[in-house]
């Protein structure tokens, strides 16, 4: 049985008496510690898949299982817990709680791998940076936190909403280069919904959204470093 | 742990990055809990420093007046009456004085020779404010008052029009003074008599001529804590008074009686001595001199008894006094306005919490969203928002409570010092007053802000991508400015209803107070064009009316006469001041005053079968038409009369009763005013008139309808005083309310106007389009409010009960616009203010 299935997923969202189809009947599934990214182009369902997996929103119809937990059917204190302990989030921006500090921000996770604060600065590269507010730092630096933050809870997997959006490709690059050795490292699933194809080759599984429906689910079986991408 | 104290951090440091947001919204809160809390000290102030001021100057409970007079023999009389405590006799005297060449009415009030402050006989104890006391009978003292509006001083004269009733007639003023028993600073919610005097001057008994004293002042034997405006306290005066009039009534009718007798014994004598003259055998020229200087002296001694009045007793409680009453009806609707004020001030305090939440809400969507979706529980995403408005509320209550009331207090006395001559106590506001204050406001802001944020918490995620293809027509006929403003203000529905309810209600509160003043100064006139139809009114101290209305038909420019009589009765549970009105003609009624049922507005006609009451003396009474009402014209005196009619009325308790019935209950026994109404030919030639009339004898003082207008509206003058700082109040309120929603309105769209300034749009044109919005909010919040506020208003007026006026639920056009220009205005200068500050600080 796969880690994450998605099983004819369909998301409708209604405006007055206009109804919108968001995503039409998609299938797919993600197995433990893959690297996956979706794809697709802007309006494609993307986000929609994001906000589903996160907990954030609930399918209209079909079935999300993680881990063999039918995550559509969790609702209140149940759902909380599930968000809490499974799932480490990462957006575009405004990722930081900005009367926080760096070290505060990466504090408000819920921890329960026991994983030392001062380690997890020092892996990240933030020791220097932790008492800096969000405003005082840079726009890879508040990705960093944000995968942190994220990583320091020990979820079951990583979900991260177009993590390099807002970077050029080197600090891109770098976000990626860390995002992928936590997957290979630490055997933690990451999944990245990205409007960006280019950087589809580093993935071990590349999942094409187009209109609300299922372009194409490709295997990679030999992803492509981070170095060796072409940005 | 570290995680709910970092919870806390972001909390508390929300509070230290928003500092001005903070305070903003911590000093209305404060602000608030000021006005509330001060509101309900200052009752407490008010009756409690009214009674230590009763106490300290041994301030009368009661004071009886007698058409006869008092001797030094009633002294010892009352003084055995059961219940009297102190016992001071008094004269005074009615007259005129004319300062720089204006006429004023004056009472003369005679001085105690006894000014011993441990005696509990020296009552109504004045306070001399500056000079001495008179040493010999030319000197006199005045209220500081007096000198002042008369541009007098120490050491001027004034001559008094008198005739033999005072040993000297120009009096030298040699001190100032303050007495509670007359004092011209009054709130003058009772408007007075014609003539009734405001000016006094206080003289050495040994001045006056007459022996008899006019006046008596008593005090009870009362516990020392009796609230004197309490329903015990009135009890206690109303058997008191009982008692002093089955007491006194006897000596006064025997003294009476002897005073007849010895001037009837005097008629016969010289009768006898007048016969006896024809049986005389005396020189025709001295028996015609002796008959003619007896004559006289008959005819002298008939007039004398003739003119000898019936003694009536007045009794006057102190609550009936002016200064009495008005500080009672003062601190009566300051009770009422601090049980009220919630009403206002806890709608404004939830809006206020609710615009500023949205606003927060609005501004850190995003960081809610971070919380929401790395875990944070609705109470962990909360907590911040609502500490903030806890702990601002928090200190508000403190600062209201311990600071901010006492300056509002300090005003409000201020306030009556205006009014009241009597030095107000200061009270700490109680601990527990605090806490329920804290109480409320706590539960207000966690009910409004909670649920608003339980609320958004729990609103369905909805895309608004797609327009319905009605909408989609009527956008392409807006330009792209009319686009831009209508999207602006319908992205954010919720704060848009909020601003409306927030303009809607603060356009509400200044309305009210606008048309709370419109009625107040609508009452003088409506009563005056509506109720009474004269041109000119006299007033005459002659009994003998018939040949002043001969001399007054000679007037060619007089079209119309009416001869009337005025009376103070007393009615059972009233104490305000009531009216009998007695015209000479019941037909002729009609011409002056219109009498229309207040149900039908039927025209109702006085007759010999009954009485026709004013509307709000038939309201306070509980009675209507055909029921019965018992009028109590002195103790002996009471009759129950059949009610035939209630009039429409805006000022006055009035009952009118033809002279008929009058006559018939009051057995010619009459001590009643007289004047008398009169219609012009020609109003052109009203002044002329006026001056031919007042050269009439026996006529004291003539008055135009224009002229009484503006004398009794010039009385409500300190009623608008009050109103107008009620205005003053809203204008602030609105401008606080009105700036803080354009602020938050300007935060919402900072970044639109950076975006804006990018596009290199004219100023003008972002002027235009930040003010245009606003002012759409403001003009429909501002014509629901007035819509409201008229509602409301009228609901006021209408249920409004100070002293006899009715009030008017017509307003103004002009309140109208004032109203939608100052706040459209407000909205305007705000808006430009705000902007001006955000381009400034554009990035």
């Amino acid at each position: 049985m796969a880690y994450i299935e998605f099983k004819n997923v369909c998301k409708e969202y209604e405006t007055g008496i206009i109804k919108q189809k968001a995503l039409k009947k998609i299938n797919f599934e993600i197995q433990d510690g893959e690297f996956v990214i979706i794809t697709g182009p802007s309006g494609a369902g993307k986000t929609t898949i994001f906000n589903i997996l996160s907990g954030i929103d609930i399918p209209t119809s079909g079935n999300v299982l993680i881990d063999g937990v039918k995550i559509n059917d969790l609702k209140g204190r149940n759902l909380l817990k599930y968000k809490r302990e499974n799932i480490g989030l990462v957006f575009e921006k405004d990722n930081l709680i900005e009367n926080l500090t760096a070290k505060e921000n990466i504090e408000l996770s819920f921890n329960n791998s026991k994983q030392d604060l001062t380690w997890i600065l020092k892996k990240f590269n933030l020791t220097n940076k932790k008492d800096n507010f969000a405003s005082q730092l840079s726009i890879k630096e508040n990705q960093k936190i944000a995968i942190a933050r994220a990583f320091f809870k020990n979820p079951k997997f990583i979900l991260c909403d177009e993590p390099t959006g807002k970077l050029n490709s080197k600090d891109g690059k770098q976000i990626l280069k860390l995002l992928k050795e936590i997957s290979n490292k630490e055997n933690k699933t990451v999944i990245i919904t990205t409007y960006n194809d280019n950087i589809s080759p580093i993935a071990n599984k590349v999942i094409k959204i187009k209109d609300g429906y299922l372009e194409s689910v490709k295997i990679n079986k030999k992803p492509l470093d981070v170095g060796d991408l072409k940005w | 742990m570290v995680r709910k104290i970092n919870i806390l951090k972001d909390s508390l440091r929300q509070i230290r990055f928003n500092k001005k947001n903070f305070i903003f919204l911590t000093l209305i809160i404060s602000l608030i809990t000021g006005i509330y809390l001060s509101l309900n000290i200052a009752y407490c102030s008010l009756t409690k420093s009214a009674k230590t001021y009763y106490d300290k100057n041994n301030i009368m409970d009661i004071l009886i007046s007698s058409s006869t007079g008092f001797t030094k023999d009633d002294y010892n009389l009352i003084k055995e009456v059961p219940n009297t405590n102190g016992v001071m006799m008094s004269k005074s005297i009615n007259t005129k004085t004319t300062i720089n060449n204006k006429d004023f009415n004056v009472k003369i009030v005679s001085i105690s020779n006894n000014r011993n402050k441990n005696d509990s006989n020296y009552i109504n104890r004045l306070i001399l404010t500056s000079g001495k006391y008179p040493t010999t009978i030319n000197e006199g003292l005045v209220e500081e008052i007096f000198l002042r509006k008369n541009k007098l001083k120490l050491g001027d004269l004034i001559t008094l029009k008198l005739e033999n009733e005072l040993k000297a007639k120009k009096i030298k003023i040699v001190g100032t003074v303050k007495s509670f028993g007359y004092s011209s600073s009054t709130m003058n919610f009772t408007l007075e008599k014609e003539d009734e005097p405001k000016n006094f001057i206080y003289l050495e008994e040994i001045n006056f001529n007459t022996k008899d004293y006019n006046e008596v002042y008593i005090t009870l034997n009362k516990n020392e804590e009796l609230n004197p405006y309490s329903k015990k306290y009135k009890k206690l005066l109303e058997e008191y008074k009982k008692n002093i009039i089955y007491s006194l009534s006897n000596t006064l009718y025997e003294r009476n009686d002897n005073k007849k007798r010895l001037i009837q014994n005097q008629i016969d004598s010289l009768q006898e001595k007048l016969n006896s003259y024809y049986n005389l055998d005396l020189p025709t020229e001295s028996l015609n001199e002796s008959i003619k200087q007896t004559s006289k002296e008959l005819e002298n001694e008939k007039n004398k008894l003739f003119n000898l009045k019936e003694p009536e007793i007045i009794v006057t409680k102190n609550v009936e006094t002016k200064n009495f009453y008005d500080i009672k009806l003062v601190s009566q609707n300051i009770k009422k306005l601090a049980a009220f004020s919630p009403l206002i001030l806890l709608p404004i305090l939830c809006l206020l919490y609710l615009n500023f939440i949205a606003s927060i809400v609005q501004e850190e969507k995003s960081q809610i969203n971070v919380k929401k979706a790395i875990g944070f529980s609705f109470i962990e995403t909360s907590f911040k928002y609502l500490l903030y408005v806890l702990l601002s509320s928090f200190i508000g209550v403190l600062i209201g409570g311990l600071v901010l009331n006492k300056i509002i207090f300090k005003i409000i006395i201020l306030w009556f010092r205006l009014f009241f001559d009597i030095p107000f106590l200061c009270f700490k506001t109680k601990i527990s007053s605090i806490i329920l204050c804290a109480f409320i406001t706590f539960l207000s802001s966690l009910i409004t802000c909670g649920l608003y944020l339980f609320l958004q918490d729990k609103k369905t995620k909805q895309v608004n991508k797609n327009l319905t293809s009605k909408k989609v027509q009527l956008r392409k006929k807006l330009s792209l400015s009319s686009k831009m403003i209508l999207n602006s203000i319908f992205k954010f529905k919720t704060r848009l209803i909020l601003e409306i309810s927030l303009i809607a209600f603060i356009t509400t509160l200044l309305f009210s107070s606008f048309g709370i003043k419109d009625s107040i100064n609508n009452v003088i006139k409506k009563q005056h064009n509506k109720i009474f139809n004269y041109d000119l009114l006299l007033l005459t101290n002659n009994k003998e009316l018939s040949n002043i209305e001969n001399n007054l038909l000679l007037n060619k420019n007089i079209k119309d006469i009416l001869i009337m009589k005025e009376k103070n009765v007393t009615l059972n549970g009233i104490d305000e001041p009531i009216y009998l009105i007695i015209p000479k003609d019941n037909k002729k009624l009609s011409n002056f005053v219109i009498l229309k049922n207040a149900a039908n507005k039927k025209k109702l006609k006085l007759n010999n079968k009954g009485i026709i009451i004013s509307k709000k003396l038939s309201k306070k009474l509980n009675k209507k038409e055909n029921d019965t009402l018992k009028l109590i014209f002195s103790e002996n005196l009471k009759k129950e009369i059949k009610i035939t009619g209630v009039t429409s009325n805006y000022t006055g308790n009035y009952i009118y009763i033809s002279d008929n019935l009058y006559k018939n209950i009051i057995n010619n026994n009459d001590s009643s005013l007289s004047f008398v109404l009169l219609k012009l030919k020609d109003n052109k030639k009203i002044k002329s008139t006026e001056l031919e009339l007042s050269e009439i004898d026996k006529i004291t003082s003539v008055k135009t309808k224009k002229q009484i207008i503006i004398d009794k509206q010039d009385k409500l003058s300190t009623i608008n005083f009050y109103n107008n700082s009620l205005i003053v109040i809203m204008f602030v309120l609105t401008f606080i309310i009105l700036y803080e929603i354009t602020r938050y309105n300007g935060i919402k769209k900072k970044i639109e106007l950076n975006f804006l300034n990018k596009l290199d749009l004219s100023d003008k044109k972002i002027i235009s389009y930040v003010c245009k919005e606003n002012l759409i909010i403001t003009l429909i919040g501002s014509f629901i409010g007035i819509i409201i506020g008229s509602l409301i208003t009228t609901f006021i007026v209408k249920n409004l009960d100070i002293t006899t006026f009715v009030f008017d639920s017509k307003f103004n056009i002009i309140s109208y616009l004032y109203c939608l220009l100052y706040i459209i205005l407000v909205q305007i200068i705000i808006s430009i203010f705000v902007y001006i500050k955000f381009n400034k600080n554009k990035v």
